[in-house]
């Protein structure tokens, strides 16, 4: 089994919006991801999409240990 | 056989999707006692109803006077005469009592200060038959949708529905007398495949947004029931139908909501002008979706589009100042800068008419069963079949959805599937075994596409028919340039046979889904772009540059459209149903529809 794969699919939302986000976090960051961060991905995959999305746009307050990997997600566009 | 591990279930009920549609059937079939399986392919809470931020309409009356005759009259006219009004008068007489059961389930739903359900106004929706302004929009904030998959998700588990999480199910199991008799599904987590076995099968699997390069609907609304209702052999119908939003962010068609322009924010072209006021002097950017998005089309097909390829146009907001910007629109700055890489008050955000809801589907009469056209009868019922919400053209929405339609939809068709079951089938009735030419045609289908070991990407011929729609059957329509888009299509549905899936293992294999998914995506596109070439009139969404006007006499009728394993289209037609359901409303004859 790829871990890959596995994530690819978790990372499969309801929303356009987040599909977007994790397909580029995904391509760009998750290569050299290390196992904290893999890990944090693991659990906001976790939460519920409106509460996910809003925390990417900053409208909902980030926990702290998240906070590096949301800066990473919220670069979907390069 | 031996490749794989298959495994054997039996219920009365297989629901077939978990968006609002399929949990509101679930836990509809699980409270009458009948045993229930929803097959979806991901978690419930993460399906596409999730985005449904608007509403659901319903003329309760809270806010002012209403009547479900003055929805209907509505709901007709914005289907621009193709809706069906048995299933209309159905769909808005029902609203009451389906918004009502929903609130009692616990959707905690927005309300005035007397404690009743909040309601606000949405384009399309008036009182008095076109005269006033209706208030018939009900929310539970901005998360509506999120509120009630969440909410019918918690029932059906206490009703005991069963879930089968993260399984995508390929195919219908038809027996040789044209009975659907089960489903089969692949177990994404560890390779299983499982042959349902149900006395009935209701497909509740959304739209299919992602034929085309841009839409708003998330990654997984891929026209899985269509696709295999076509395989099926039986026929989808006014597949030619798609609505456009005018403002999805160009490249990842991520939507900047309508409210964007209401706050003052307009459009440009190349020239930097603001073409709006050429095609709709007074209401100028504020037009209704289809207007803006036409005129938006025609600035770039006449090379008046902006960027490098001249294929967008600018949306500013930059006049309104910052404080404006965060005030009234929360969250608009954030996402133009992640989406777009924009800062809106400094520059414009790029933006494309972008596909936003899909009319056509699956044909059913308004208790959810699918019909078929068979010896000439257009309303015969396919035993063992339904289908209910975006997937399905009962058809309430006809020609143009229009908005806090889709939620109510769903679960008024999801709350109708389960209560024709409840009349019509035996709890635990003895099934017969699944006919073994209808499993084995679905297990050839399976190995073949497992196995596919051609010379294309499932990406490569996915980008050919995305592109392929986008240009070609997109909002601005001519017979030439969609005769020169049906010839792309058919080359590339039979590229197909070329495809090739790289990783063979069934475990969590994300290429070998999205090549189901590509399969089911490629029949809806075909059947779309085919029916669009055949419809020689313009009416709601589908606008045909070379036939400008409705044509009632000819055009008043549902195309369904048959499509054989080669990729060929064959297009008959169904009736629309000119009556209505009691003799508490009279038909609405046919007008110009103007707002």
């Amino acid at each position: 089994m790829s871990e890959l794969s596995r994530v690819k699919m978790r990372c499969r939302r309801g929303m356009k919006e987040l599909d977007v986000v994790f397909g580029r976090y995904l391509q760009n960051h998750y290569p050299t991801a290390g196992d904290d961060e893999k890990q944090y991905l693991e659990e906001l995959l976790d939460l519920q999409d409106p509460l996910l999305f809003g925390m990417v746009l900053g409208i909902d307050p980030v926990p702290l240990q998240y906070e590096s990997l949301i800066v990473k997600l919220r670069q979907a566009h390069d | 056989m031996s490749e794989y591990k298959i495994e054997h279930h039996t219920y009365d009920v297989v629901v077939v999707g978990a968006g609002g549609a399929g949990l509101r059937a679930t836990f509809g079939m699980a409270v009458k006692g009948l045993s229930t399986a929803c097959i979806t392919k991901v978690f419930p809470t993460r399906s596409h109803t999730v985005a449904a931020q608007g509403g659901m309409s319903a003329a309760l009356g809270n806010m002012g006077p209403d009547k479900w005759q003055w929805h209907m009259y509505d709901t007709v006219k914005g289907s621009d005469w193709l809706g069906d009004q048995d299933a209309i008068e159905y769909m808005c007489r029902e609203a009451g009592p389906a918004v009502i059961e929903l609130e009692h389930q616990g959707v905690p739903f927005s309300r005035t200060e007397e404690g009743r359900i909040y309601q606000r106004p949405f384009g399309g929706m008036t009182t008095e038959f076109g005269k006033g302004i209706a208030h018939r929009t009900c929310a539970a904030a901005d998360r509506t949708g999120h509120a009630i998959l969440h909410t019918l998700y918690q029932q059906s588990l206490r009703h005991n529905a069963v879930f089968f999480i993260e399984h995508f199910a390929t195919d219908l199991i038809m027996d040789e007398n044209g009975i659907c008799r089960g489903v089969m599904a692949w177990d994404l987590a560890n390779g299983i495949l499982r042959l349902f076995r149900a006395q009935k099968v209701v497909l509740a699997t959304g739209g299919y947004g992602r034929a085309y390069f841009s839409a708003t609907s998330a990654h997984t609304c891929t026209g899985d029931g269509n696709g295999m209702v076509a395989r099926a052999g039986l026929p989808l119908q006014d597949m030619e139908f798609t609505q456009f939003h005018p403002t999805g962010i160009y490249g990842s068609g991520c939507l900047i909501t309508e409210g964007v322009r209401g706050e003052g924010g307009y459009l440009t072209n190349a020239q930097g002008e603001r073409f709006m006021e050429r095609y709709a002097p007074n209401a100028k950017d504020l037009a209704s979706r289809d207007v803006v998005s036409r005129a938006m089309t025609i600035e770039i097909n006449e090379g008046r589009g902006v960027g490098k390829d001249k294929d967008h146009i600018h949306l500013h907001l930059e006049h309104l100042g910052s404080d404006v910007i965060h005030e009234r629109l929360p969250g608009i700055a954030e996402s133009a800068r992640i989406f777009a890489g924009v800062d809106v008050t400094k520059e414009p955000i790029p933006v494309l008419p972008t596909v936003h809801y899909n009319m056509g589907g699956i044909p059913t009469n308004y208790h959810g069963e699918v019909v078929t056209l068979k010896n000439g009868e257009p309303d015969t019922v396919v035993p063992g079949l339904m289908a209910i919400g975006e997937c399905a053209c009962v058809s309430v929405h006809g020609a143009n959805r229009l908005g806090s339609n889709s939620l109510l939809d769903i679960v008024v068709f999801g709350r109708a599937a389960a209560n024709r079951c409840a009349e019509t089938l035996t709890p635990g009735a003895v099934q017969q075994d699944l006919p073994e030419a209808g499993v084995q045609k679905a297990m050839d289908r399976f190995k073949r596409i497992h196995h596919a070991d051609g010379k294309l990407t499932t990406a490569q011929v996915r980008d050919n028919m995305q592109r392929t729609m986008q240009k070609h059957a997109a909002v601005f329509r001519t017979g030439e340039s969609m005769k020169e888009g049906v010839a792309k299509m058919n080359e590339i549905y039979a590229s197909f046979n070329d495809v090739s899936v790289k990783d063979r293992s069934l475990v969590w294999n994300s290429d070998l889904m999205e090549t189901f998914e590509l399969a089911n995506l490629l029949d809806c596109a075909q059947t779309s772009i085919n029916c669009a070439l055949n419809r020689e009139e313009s009416r709601g969404a589908h606008a045909r540059e070379d036939f400008p006007d409705r044509n009632d006499e000819t055009w008043m009728k549902h195309s369904i459209a048959w499509l054989d394993e080669a990729g060929k289209v064959a297009i008959d037609y169904r009736p629309v149903h000119t009556y209505t359901l009691t003799d508490e409303i009279e038909y609405i004859a046919p007008k110009k529809r103007v707002y």
